[in-house]
């Protein structure tokens, strides 16, 4: 547990923080440290409330996503009004990512307002690879046979495969030479690059990575400024469950589905390839953004019984995590759908150093899970969206009740709320006033 | 003869594919009408149900299973006697609402549906609520399958149901919702008939829906 502590103190630390005021600052201290006491199993002041707003943000301000996603100020105002109203334990993230740059690179998996989506739309919509639009596949999955080229070199198929498939301005990298064949001078493989499609490519690369630059600078100050008033970070950076990053945007569901009763074997030797990056990448964005808790949106694994589960998807995310563990990392998984037939599988990581986000059947978690790791959820969002706040706060009252019972436990929406009532998060909020004080 | 039923039988319902794909060869070869092919294939897709309802198996299962069976009906189809089909139970018109592209749960479902003798008209992903109300009339269905994972899309459904409603098209049909975090409280909210969180569940309601007739 002082492993745990310690890196909880690096991560509440004041530094470099120009407060705002001095309640912004002791507030801060509040805050941070009920986070931390729910995250190391103790019983903090209160429960903790930290709810995944998703886009909600948006939409309370009145500022559309399409608005948002080219004028990086509009997200911080829409978080920054957000925060003052619902002042929740943690700032939360608002994944509006920079829209230009996807456009710049023709990226095929992520349709946006007005890039494949009406302009109004509420939300974003990831593609799967092979998934049809209107009839139309947007773009091929990885093929069966490109495992071999995966297994063989991961980086030189995610440069000429990946890359060249999800993002049609990247399409001439499928032509390129593989870079392992590169000799002395290099002349000949900057001879190849010489062609006017690789070229525009790689300009489309620049400019798609000096929008993210100037996004990413924008988010940043926009951060400083919410932790100023009084406001901690929960999680920043992401990583993957190997099988994921396998399925999501390469191999798509129903490819890795069924390819784990056709070709099992393939799938596993690829996952175990993966583990290691998926790993590397976590530890170096925890380093990079300072802040140690790194999340983990676990997507496939609830699609399979749980002796395929363990064999297929917990074998190698369970490796990611101990490694990330042993780096002094606190990974936070988001259990995406029903976990309740894997919670005994989940349940074998080492007590407190990690976090489970239990997206249903939360409250039979807290029994399985409840005394060896911090659990969050526990309120769903399509109560939010269509019960009343009377309904809202009987609920939460029995939440916070039987959830936040010794502690461990952070009070947090189910999935991202994008489009709620307000006044049904007032609700959560009044509910957590009046019941969730422990002392 | 029942022995090699049973082994072609526990075959598909064992999802073992290449078994299943060497036995309908043989059983093809050896003259066995199509049709009591697919009467078999019928009732292993039956304890594939049952097993997803007792909990052995999962969504992959219910995939792996579904692949199999595309790949049987392209081959036995066109070998069956147009007067030699099974009986239809019921037409199904089912989408994924607008604002939502989510359609790993709604295949399955159309795979179960059409495993069970209802025809499917599957209108995709992202449906404008007209779209719905032009295949209702097109088509004429006793059922309407909405689909969404996002909970954005809720507000959706419930105008999908509304622009039914306002056709004049809402009582001559019966709607159930699914997918994601869909529960009670969504199904009051959108106007629907009923909710399911799985597609076994979806298929015996129908089934039931059509018995009441």
């Amino acid at each position: 547990m002082t492993n745990i502590k310690k890196i909880l103190e690096k991560w509440a630390s004041k530094e470099r923080i120009q407060f705002q005021s001095q309640e912004a600052e002791q507030k801060y201290a509040e805050r941070a440290e009920r986070l931390a006491d729910a995250i190391q199993l103790k019983i903090p002041d209160k429960i903790p409330l930290a709810p995944d707003a998703g886009l909600f943000p948006l939409t309370y301000s009145g500022i559309s996503l399409r608005e948002a996603m080219y004028n990086y100020d509009k997200i911080c105002i829409a978080l920054k009004k957000t925060i003052t109203d619902f002042k929740w334990d943690a700032v939360p993230r608002v994944p509006v990512w920079p829209a230009k740059a996807f456009e710049v690179l023709k990226y095929k998996p992520l349709r946006l307002p007005g890039l494949g989506l009406d302009d109004d739309a509420p939300t974003y919509q990831f593609v799967e690879p092979g998934q049809k639009i209107e009839g139309k596949e947007l773009y091929e999955p990885m093929k069966l046979e490109e495992y071999d080229w995966f297994l063989e070199d991961p980086s030189d198929f995610n440069l000429r495969g990946h890359l060249s498939q999800v993002c049609d301005a990247l399409k001439p990298f499928a032509n390129l030479p593989p870079i392992n064949g590169i000799t002395c001078y290099y002349h000949g493989y900057l001879d190849a690059l010489a062609t006017p499609d690789i070229d525009k490519a790689f300009e489309a690369l620049a400019e798609a990575a000096r929008e993210v630059r100037k996004w990413r600078m924008v988010m940043g100050q926009c951060l400083q400024d919410v932790k100023s008033m009084g406001f901690p970070e929960f999680f920043s950076a992401l990583t993957h469950a190997p099988f994921d990053y396998i399925g999501d945007f390469r191999r798509g569901t129903r490819g890795i589905l069924t390819d784990i009763f056709r070709n099992p074997e393939k799938v596993k030797a690829v996952c175990e390839r993966v583990a290691p990056f998926m790993s590397e990448w976590g530890i170096r964005f925890a380093k990079l953004t300072g802040n140690p808790i790194v999340v983990f949106r676990l997507h496939k694994g609830i699609f399979m019984r749980p002796e395929q589960f363990e064999e297929f998807y917990w074998s190698t995310l369970k490796k990611v995590f101990l490694t990330l563990i042993k780096n002094d990392v606190i990974p936070y998984a988001y259990t995406e759908g029903d976990y309740r037939p894997y919670l005994e599988i989940i349940k074998e990581m080492p007590r407190g150093k990690i976090i489970y986000h239990i997206e249903q059947g939360i409250f039979e978690a807290k029994e399985v899970l409840g005394d060896k790791f911090c659990l969050t959820g526990g309120i769903p969002a399509s109560l939010l969206y269509t019960a009343s706040p009377q309904k809202v706060e009987e609920y939460c009252k029995k939440a916070i009740e039987v959830l936040g019972e010794n502690g461990g436990f952070i009070l947090d929406s189910d999935v991202p709320l994008d489009v709620v009532k307000p006044e049904n998060l007032k609700a959560v909020n009044e509910a957590v006033l009046k019941y969730g004080h422990y002392s | 003869m029942s022995e090699i039923q049973d082994e072609y039988i526990n075959a598909l319902a064992d999802l073992d594919e290449t078994k299943v794909f060497e036995l309908t060869e043989k059983k093809l070869n050896a003259g066995e009408d199509p049709l009591e092919i697919l009467n078999d294939v019928k009732k292993a897709m039956d304890i594939v149900g049952k097993r997803f309802e007792d909990g052995w198996y999962f969504v992959a299962d219910l995939m792996m299973a579904g692949e199999i069976l595309n790949k049987l009906t392209d081959m036995l189809k066109p070998k069956l006697k147009k007067s030699n089909t099974s009986k239809l139970l019921g037409k199904v018109v089912i989408g994924t609402v607008k604002g939502d592209i989510h359609d790993i749960g709604k295949d399955i479902v159309i795979t179960m549906f059409e495993a069970n003798d209802f025809e499917v008209i599957d209108l995709g992903v992202d449906v404008h609520p007209d779209k719905f109300v032009e295949a209702i009339q097109k088509h004429q269905p006793k059922i309407v399958g909405m689909s969404a994972l996002l909970t954005s899309a809720f507000g959706s459904m419930r105008e999908t149901v509304k622009t039914i409603e306002e056709a004049g098209l809402r009582n001559q049909i019966k709607i159930i919702i699914g997918g994601g975090t869909i529960d009670e409280d969504t199904k009051e909210y959108v106007g629907a008939d009923a909710y399911c969180r799985d597609p076994v569940a979806a298929i015996n309601l129908a089934k039931k829906w059509m018995e009441g007739e």
